[in-house]
């Protein structure tokens, strides 16, 4: 069991920067990988992640531990992400599938989520449909299913209420299943009731 | 939903974020409401399907993402130069570097192998003439004179080894004998030792005896006057 993030930071910030060495191999692929889930794309996912480090390392001295330097780290790229995607919103994308359109419903039944999986069409079905939630419904959902932050951490990472989290949550989950389903992807596996 | 059970609650119990009591309280609920039931099956196989969603090679390592990301591309340079290479081998073909730079024939090589071999041919008489004609010049006597010299040089370190070689003989040769004198000498005092003991012992017996005899004869005499 190394150090915790909180005596890595004060280490560094006793001047020991070595520390931050290990904070970076610790987070790179966490954040490198919320960043991707976020955005799409690997190429952007490795700059970002770069480019969040650089900044967490240049604001790092003035750190002053009001939050988990994990939530800390996550905002810093979470506010990159919003950059990008601002950017991003001016270009115009065209989809080849006629099943991104919105309001789209197929008549054919489609694959069964067996099959997708072994194609591995099931893993690109839910990227675009994350892809095309909300930004702040694909942020929770990627923080939480993808990232394992607790409610709490998300809460305090996006600076925002618990309940606002846990609704995002919710919503942005039934989106993803009406979106699964125009895409083809059907019928969600029959699972018991929940045990205490 | 239409019903009791709210959005944040379900959500809680969906994480396993909920306490005991909500959990068992949301267990109960959906046992009996067929459509929070639906509801909950719904999402978990939402949540199930989420996990197909695998991190592509950008978090691995970079080899693997490059391998895949351009393997077709490197596929087909290799098969083109492959091609190229080919082609050229079937066509005879030699790239050289000449007087008028590099050129690409093509065509049956045997021809200018032969003249080739003929220039190299050529070449090396040229420098063993050339080797001769030096070595000749040289005056004879000097050569020896020189020859002479170098033996010299060379031989003088050998005899001086075997001068130094010859010392250290003599000496051990002469340490030897000096040991052998010292036990020689010692053995013939011992010697002389036992021979002058065994003297003294027979003197001492010769001397008893002659004494006896002496006696005897002086009895004898004394015997022989009382007749």
């Amino acid at each position: 069991m190394g150090p915790s993030d909180e005596e890595l930071v004060a280490a560094f910030q006793r001047g020991e920067l070595d520390a931050f060495d290990t904070l970076i191999l610790r987070w790179d692929g966490k954040i490198r990988g919320a960043i991707y889930r976020i955005l799409g794309s690997e190429d952007e996912a490795r700059d970002l992640c770069q480019e969040a480090f650089l900044r967490a390392y240049r604001a790092l001295p003035g750190f002053k531990g009001q939050a988990r330097f994990s939530s800390w780290l996550y905002q810093i790229a979470l506010n990159l992400c919003r950059d990008r995607m601002r950017r991003r919103r001016g270009r115009v994308f065209v989809s080849l599938d006629d099943a991104d359109q919105p309001g789209h419903q197929k008549v054919d039944p489609g694959p069964s989520t067996l099959d997708l999986v072994e194609s591995q069409d099931l893993s690109r079905a839910v990227a675009d449909a994350i892809a095309d939630l909300p930004e702040e419904q694909r942020v929770v959902i990627v923080l939480k299913e993808y990232q394992d932050l607790t409610f709490l951490e998300i809460s305090e990472t996006l600076d925002v209420p618990l309940s606002t989290v846990k609704t995002r949550l919710y919503r942005g989950l039934t989106q993803l299943r009406e979106s699964l389903e125009r895409r083809g992807v059907r019928g969600a596996a029959v699972v018991p009731a929940p045990t205490a | 939903m239409s019903c009791e059970l709210d959005p944040e609650t379900l959500i809680e119990a969906l994480y396993g974020e909920a306490s005991p009591a909500t959990l068992e309280r949301v267990r109960r609920h959906v046992s009996a409401c067929p459509a929070c039931r639906e509801e909950w099956q719904s999402l978990t196989g939402v949540r199930r399907q989420l996990s197909a969603w695998k991190l592509p090679a950008a978090s691995r390592p970079r080899l693997g993402f490059v391998a895949r990301a351009q393997l077709w591309r490197l596929a087909a340079a290799a098969a083109l130069l492959l091609a190229v290479f080919i082609g050229l081998g079937l066509s005879r073909a030699r790239v050289g570097y000449g007087p008028g730079g590099l050129a690409l024939s093509f065509g049956r090589p045997e021809a200018d192998v032969e003249q080739q071999l003929q220039e190299q041919e050529r070449r090396h008489a040229l420098q063993l003439a050339a080797l001769e004609d030096r070595l000749g010049r040289q005056p004879l006597p000097a050569r020896a004179a020189v020859a002479v010299q170098d033996e010299a040089g060379s031989l003088e370190p050998v005899r001086r080894l075997i001068r130094e070689s010859e010392l250290r003989q003599a000496r051990r040769v002469e340490l030897v004998l000096a040991e052998q004198r010292e036990r020689l000498e010692n053995q013939r005092r011992y010697d002389l030792a036992r021979i002058s003991a065994g003297l003294s012992y027979l003197d001492g017996k010769n001397g008893q005896h002659m004494a006896r005899t002496s006696e005897l004869m002086g009895y004898l005499l004394q015997a022989s006057d009382q007749r």
